[in-house]
Formats: C-alpha cells, structure tokens, sequence
C-alpha cells in the first residue's frame, strides 16, 4: 500500500443514519463535510466517498433508504483522534434532530487478514439480514475499531460499521456524485483513455459483461456517468449501442433495482 | 390504474420506471428528492426520485399517501 509523505496510515471512515425523511440534510452532506475539514485542516489526503446500500426490511428503522457513506483518507495515525473529534462535531452539528448517527474509523492495515475478512462479512451480512446494535459492538471491540453512536437510538453504528467493511471488500457500491467528462472530438464521442483522465477512473467496463474496454475505445456521452467500486477500482460502466460503440449507463441501468 | 396498496405501497416495484412517472406525473405531493445520490430514475418527475419515497424491501412506499 502506497501512503503519501507525512501520512502513515490508511484509515476508512463511514457515516449513517444522521438525515430525517425532509432531507434537510443528508449522509452524503455531512461524509463531504468531514471528507473536506480533514483536507482543508491538512489531516490527511482523502479518496473519493462511496455509498453502500444496507438491507431494506420492516425491522430495521432506517429512514428511508438505508445506505452509508464511506471513504478512504492517509493520515498520520497520531492524528486520528483530532480527526475523530472534528468528525462527531460535523455531525453533531449537522444532523437532523430525529437522526441515530454512528460513526465508524478503522486502519484496515492495522488488522489482519482473517481479522479484515470478519469486517467484509458484517457488511455483507447487512445487506442480507438485520443486524443489532451489540453485533456491530461486539465485533468493533474485537477488532480494536472506533465505533461512536451520537444521539438518538445510535442504530447508525450498525450501517457505519458495515459500510467500512464493504468498502473494504472493494467490490460495493456507487462513488457519490455524478461524473463530468466533455467530449473534445467534433462526433462528441470520448476514448476510455480520455474519461480515465477527465474523472480520475481505473477502468471503464462492459456493464453486461464486466469487460474492461481498451484505452482507444470510443464512448457515447449519456445523459448521465456514474462510477462504481469494483475490483478495488473506480470504474465507469458503459453499455453496447446501437451504432456498435458504447454508451454510458443511465441511472436506471445503475441504480434500478436496489 | 391502481398506484399504490392501502398502505401506500408502490403496486409495480422498483424498477417500473414508466409506471413510476407516470404515477407522479399529476401528483400533488410531488417534491424532488434534493439528495441527487438518492435519484434513480431517468425521468425527473417520476415517484422514484420523490422525496418522499422511502423504500422497503420489495418496493418503495410513499409516505405522503400513506398519511392520509
């Protein structure tokens, strides 16, 4: 793992549960917020945020979509408490009144492999059945992970926790925003090296087969680009046309069906 | 056509995105989710990118009908 001059440690951080069903703010918001203090207070370089979507059911009383946000920040690990610190007073400040915030800050370098794999299946175990507050607890403890509730129920500790181990798993969700690529070329279609470029992408893949497309591959511009985390990358999902190129997922094609 | 259930439940899923804009098209509750990351429907107006849909397992319930 490659850590930038003055940074020594990688940590994820993940947020959830801190918006009320208004949306006078957002889980989205309040990651961004921390992602930028951290940046701006030169606390570490972070990546880019991911949105993991958690399990819909009737038990879980989520607000209304149940996902966490989570990214990935180098940081010197002496500071990892200032930043633990500034990051419940954003969402203290921020969150909706009726929210159950947690938050989760883990070194998954710190840990090892078997310990890093438990951390995968909780997430993954909270896409498909209803957690407790103790499991996520429980595990954090063993784990030696920070885990905080602030407010509320504190259920939010529960998403915080599986949202860093799907993140860690490389292979879960969508990064958060909508991806700006211009077309230079007068037919308005871009190569895949290009898009790579303009977004800070690895990769832009078959959505159907999972195909990594070659550098010189033309794309047609959608109404919409989105990047997904898979295979520890950010990658840009494009389908076949009808003109025998390519074009770039829609929002339906990436997010319908959650 | 029959929308929603009794308890305010989307009768079509979560991907009937046709039936989904076609449902919001004259709705009076209709208010644009401002969580752009929370959008999944291509169409603007459309109940799955409503504010006020909150999602359950196998589809999404409105939580305006399901109040009244």
């Amino acid at each position: 793992m490659l850590i930038m001059g003055g940074y020594n440690v990688k940590v994820l951080i993940c947020v959830d549960d801190t918006d009320s069903l208004d949306k006078s703010t957002s889980t989205g918001k309040i990651t961004g917020d921390i992602k930028r203090t951290i940046e701006e207070n030169n606390l570490g370089v972070c990546e880019d945020i991911t949105r993991h979507q958690l399990l819909l059911h009737p038990d879980i009383p989520y607000t209304s979509h149940n996902s966490s946000m989570c990214f990935a920040a180098e940081i010197d690990q002496k500071n990892s408490d200032e930043i633990i610190s500034r990051a419940v007073d954003i969402i203290i400040n921020g969150m909706a009144d009726e929210a159950d915030p947690g938050l989760c800050l883990c070194s998954p370098q710190l840990i090892n492999k078997n310990d890093q794999q438990k951390l995968i299946n909780f997430g993954q175990s909270a896409q498909k059945e209803v957690l407790t507050k103790k499991d996520a607890y429980d595990l954090a403890e063993v784990l030696h992970i920070h885990l905080s509730e602030h407010g509320g129920t504190g259920q939010g500790i529960i998403g915080a926790l599986a949202g860093v181990g799907l993140r860690l798993s490389g292979n879960d969700g969508t990064y958060k925003g909508k991806l700006q690529i211009t077309a230079s070329r007068d037919d308005g279609l871009v190569s895949v090296d290009e898009i790579c470029c303009q977004t800070h992408c690895d990769e832009v893949r078959d959505f159907s087969g999972n195909m990594s497309l070659p550098k010189d591959q033309l794309i047609e511009l959608g109404s919409y680009a989105k990047a997904v985390l898979r295979d520890n990358k950010k990658i840009v999902l494009v389908i076949p046309d009808d003109n025998g190129t390519y074009i770039t997922c829609s929002k339906e094609q990436i997010r319908g069906g959650r | 056509m029959q929308y929603f259930n009794r308890s305010g439940e989307f009768n079509f899923g979560k991907s009937d995105f046709i039936k989904g804009a076609i449902a919001a098209k004259d709705c009076q509750f209709f208010e644009h989710d401002n969580d752009e990351e929370e959008e999944i429907s291509d169409t603007e107006r459309s109940c799955y990118n409503c504010l006020f849909r909150r999602w359950t397992a196998d589809s999404f319930q409105c939580v305006k009908i399901k109040d009244k």
